[in-house]
């Protein structure tokens, strides 16, 4: 029991992390994007590979990870998401931006498909493989250093948007588009970097999960539609609900699975979902507004 | 003789209406008939979504729920009580209609891509209860493993055959009824009141409409129409299971299918299944083996590149190039 | 006899309150003009009538009915429309789908709707333009548009918030002509609008706000000597005491 709640919460802290992406271009964009997962899985991938080709340790992925990923986020959203923004700017239902973003998502995942094949793929690295004790409980190291790695990310996003000069315009536009605009913001600039940076946090989620996960070109899937759970679970746009919804997330599966089957427990967890919809779809953190 | 642009379209229609009777008269092969059954099973349930993801202005992401309520319903029926499909298909449309009020009266009032999450996580949810769910009591659900529709006979009662050509005309049959409402309803108050209400509630409530009223209502003539489709699929299929008639994969197909096509129209679920279905097959033929997923990857391009440059999907180029060929017509026949 | 009447009307987002203790009246076939200032609460005012908010405190009656509480929709059927200051059309909709849905309320026939639609659609001059898409419409013709979807509800109270704002003086002197029509057809109108001297002609009493409060009510000329409208359209220095 005492093991499933530290793993629920380690784990819990990695969702959290993927989430914290999605919640980011929320806030700013108010865009959901479901190529989230697909933008995780291309984070495990060119983790996988890097480990693959260079022999070395997955952490040291992120070197290259993160660029890619973010440049990735950066050009999808000035390419692709971009003209179908502006098109619907007075649009009341702006649902074109999903449906953008859905179609991105079966792109990645199939293309992956096609490069890699369909078969799950892992890295073995014996060194963080190993369980450690925390007060008795054990846990892999791999785990433990994602979550430290996760607190630590969201903890730099968190400082980033608050004392950084594009932070500040971030969360300028996030709050007032066309203020921020008039203050000589560039909101598409400000609207590409957010993506990118969202991608980039999937990414390093995708190198932190990998050595205690797998990878295959679907996988992002699941944790797409845990990751949409968390973030309205913690309050669309808000960080901190997003780290809190995912360690809430992270403790139902891992504790319900103690009692229940794993199946039953993501039926709990949807239905969960659908009363925080209906009951307070601001959740936990969320600003009021409209839903 | 001269026709007007209008007969001109009427004789369109009716020629073409023609054809699609008898292409089962000259095309023996059953694989091709089997390609035109899935054709226009896709165009029967993206109009079917268009109820509510095209005309009410929100996306429903979850429809997958519905043909798996209403498949499972008169599957379920029909082989532990041996009722008549036909009457499964009737309790399956029903029940499926109360559902979705029941999930409409607090998801109608999300916005845009909350309604989005809240439609998937129900679709989900029913996936997972029916792959969880062994036995109720005495009713055998199947679980993951899901039911299998023993062959008993051609029969229409059983709603079997061996031959595909009863279920070529019976999908036919349903799909031009369903566009009959369809064209119905979109001239009659109910149809524009459903529009104003997507296109702007708030000036739609200004001029008296319940937006939430029409709403519902689409919602559950959506979910009617959506779980005949589940009946016809698993009396076509004879074997049901959560993966193949819930996934979440098929409910953003039929969304695809009618935004590519051009939601909100009663011509872009014909259009959308028309175009994706039979290129989807042929790549998957063709180069699945080699390429797994690249049908996949073209319908995600296709979407993309629909949103940006056509963003009321393919119909209005092809509405277009269509009218500009008919008033042709006119002119030709003038001269 | 008051055809609508507001009593202590409250209405306050979280510390504002955009609206303080309205107490307003409208006679049957009359036209009351409300002016005021940016962020008066003019449209707030509005929106508590026609339903769209709920107002904190007070008492709307309309045609004998205690509307306090009733959703716009509702509202609407009674026979009370109106205009949004910010446009909202049916943008992929044709002018006369537009109008039509207006049209539907007291029909169930869609013939009589696209009938009465097409008279009311007539009757404002803009019928070379009923097949043209809302979304490709210039802001005056959008702003006819919406006045002509209310007016095809056929209502006995109009609410009309700005539909001359950004029309040049010559669309004005013909909306003005059309509002005057509209009234002696035996419609009710409530008008907000910015610029007094537009108002005043066509209104027989006018109410000024300020800062969510009545701070006058009258004659036009009445009002437009009153001390507290200068104060509040001026500044101090140009009352003169
Ligand atoms: N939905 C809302 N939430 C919070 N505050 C609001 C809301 N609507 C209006 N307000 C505030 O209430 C006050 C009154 O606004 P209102 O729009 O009624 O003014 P108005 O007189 O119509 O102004 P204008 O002439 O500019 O149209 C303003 O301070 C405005 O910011
Ligand atoms: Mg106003």
């Amino acid at each position: 029991m005492g093991s499933a709640i530290l793993n629920g919460i380690l784990m819990g802290s990695i969702y959290g992390l993927t989430a914290v992406g999605l919640t980011l271009i929320f806030g700013v964009l108010k865009v959901i994007n479901f190529a989230q997962g697909a933008f995780l899985m291309s984070g495990l991938f060119a983790t996988y590979w890097f480990v693959k080709f260079t022999g070395t340790n997955p952490y040291l992925a992120l070197v290259v990870v993160v660029p890619f990923t973010y440049f990735m986020g950066y050009y999808i959203q000035k390419f692709l998401i971009k003209p179908v923004f502006e098109s619907e700017k007075d649009v009341r239902e702006p649902i074109g931006v999903i449906i953008v973003t859905t179609g991105i998502w079966y792109m990645l995942d199939n293309l992956a498909l096609m490069l890699f094949g369909a078969q799950y793929r892992t890295i073995n690295v014996p060194s963080v493989s190993k369980a450690i004790s925390i007060f008795g409980l054990y846990a892999p190291l791999s785990k433990i250093i994602g979550f430290f790695i996760s607190i630590t990310v969201s903890g730099l996003l968190f400082w980033f948007l608050k004392y950084s000069k594009m932070g500040k315009a971030i969360r300028a536009t996030s709050q007032d588009r066309e203020a921020a605009s008039l203050m000589g913001i560039n909101q598409y600039k400000i609207y590409n970097v957010t993506f990118g940076i969202g991608t980039a946090i999937c990414g390093i989620a995708g190198a932190v999960l990998l050595p205690f996960y797998y990878v295959y070109p679907t996988v992002g899937m699941h944790l797409d539609i845990m990751d949409f759970v968390i973030v309205v679970l913690g309050g669309l746009g808000s960080i901190p609900g997003a780290l809190v919804g995912g360690l809430i997330i992270g403790l139902i599966e891992s504790v319900g699975s103690q009692f229940i089957a794993y199946s039953w427990t993501i039926e709990v967890i949807y239905i969960i979902f659908l009363i925080i919809l209906f009951v307070k779809p601001s959740g936990l953190f969320g600003v009021k507004g409209e839903f | 003789m001269k026709f007007s642009e209008k007969q001109i379209k009427l004789i369109l229609l009716m020629l073409s209406a023609i054809v699609v009777f008898l292409i089962p008269v000259f095309i023996k092969n059953q694989g091709y008939i089997q390609i035109f059954i899935v054709v226009m099973f896709f165009m029967y349930i993206a109009t079917a979504w268009n109820f509510v993801g095209g005309f009410a202005g929100v996306l429903p992401l979850g429809n997958a729920a519905f043909i798996a309520i209403g498949a499972y319903t008169s599957t379920i029926l029909f082989v532990q009580y041996g009722i008549s499909p036909w009457v499964g298909m009737l309790a399956g449309g029903i029940i499926s209609a109360i559902i979705g009020i029941i999930i409409g009266l607090p998801t109608f009032k999300l916005r845009g891509a909350y309604f989005a999450l809240a439609t998937i996580a129900f679709g989900e949810g029913i996936k997972v209860l029916f792959q969880n769910i062994d036995k109720i009591g005495s009713v055998n659900v199947g679980g993951a493993r899901g039911i299998l529709i023993s062959y008993s006979g051609d029969s229409f009662a059983n709603f079997q055959w061996v031959s595909r050509i009863p279920y070529y005309y019976i999908i036919l049959v349903m799909l031009i009824i369903l566009l009959a409402i369809t064209v119905f309803l979109m001239n009659s108050k109910m149809g524009y009141y459903l529009i104003a209400g997507g296109e702007d509630p708030e000036a739609a409530a200004s001029l008296g409409v319940n937006v939430a009223k029409y709403k519902l209502i689409a919602m559950a003539l959506s979910a009617f129409f959506t779980a005949i489709a589940g009946t016809f699929y698993a009396q076509w299929i004879l074997y049901i299971l959560p993966k193949s008639v819930g996934s979440i994969d098929l409910s953003f197909e039929i969304a695809f299918i009618a935004i590519i096509g051009g939601r909100g129209t009663i011509i872009g679920p014909i259009l959308g299944a028309l175009l994706l279905k039979p290129l989807g097959e042929l790549t998957r033929t063709y180069l699945g083996g080699a390429l797994p997923g690249l049908h996949l990857f073209i319908l995600g391009l296709i979407l993309v590149l629909v949103m940006i440059y056509q963003p009321r999907g393919i119909q209005e180029v092809l509405t277009k190039i269509f009218n500009r060929f008919v008033k042709k017509m006119v002119t030709i026949k003038r001269s | 006899m008051a055809i609508l009447k507001t009593e202590k009307i409250i209405k306050k987002f979280g510390g504002l309150v955009a609206v303080k203790n309205m107490d307003f009246e409208v006679n049957e076939k009359e036209i009351v003009g409300i002016i005021g200032a940016n962020g008066a609460g003019k449209t707030t005012f509005f929106n508590c009538i026609s339903g769209n908010l709920e107002p904190t405190s007070g008492r709307i009656i309309f045609d004998g009915h205690n509307i306090t509480k009733y959703k716009p929709y509702q509202i609407a059927k009674l026979g009370l429309a109106r205009t949004f200051q910010v446009v909202k059309p049916f943008a992929n909709k044709t002018v006369l789908y537009n109008v039509t849905v207006g049209a539907f309320v007291k029909t169930q026939h869609k013939k009589d709707a696209i009938e009465k639609a097409e008279e009311t659609i007539n009757f404002l001059n803009i019928y070379e333009k009923k097949n043209v898409l809302a979304k490709n419409l210039t802001l005056p013709e959008r702003k006819r548009l919406e006045l002509a979807r209310a007016l095809a509800t056929r209502p006995k109270l109009l609410l009309l918030d700005e539909v001359m704002a950004g029309l040049r003086p010559d669309e004005i002197k013909d909306m003005l002509k059309i509002i005057e029509k509209i009234n002696n057809h035996g419609v009710t109108i409530v008008i907000i609008e910015h610029i007094m001297q537009v108002i005043m002609s066509v209104s027989k009493r006018i109410y000024a706000m300020n800062f969510g409060e009545k701070i006058a009510c009258g004659t036009p000329e009445e009002v437009a000597k009153n001390k507290n409208v200068i104060k509040a359209y001026l500044g101090d220095e140009y009352v003169i005491s």
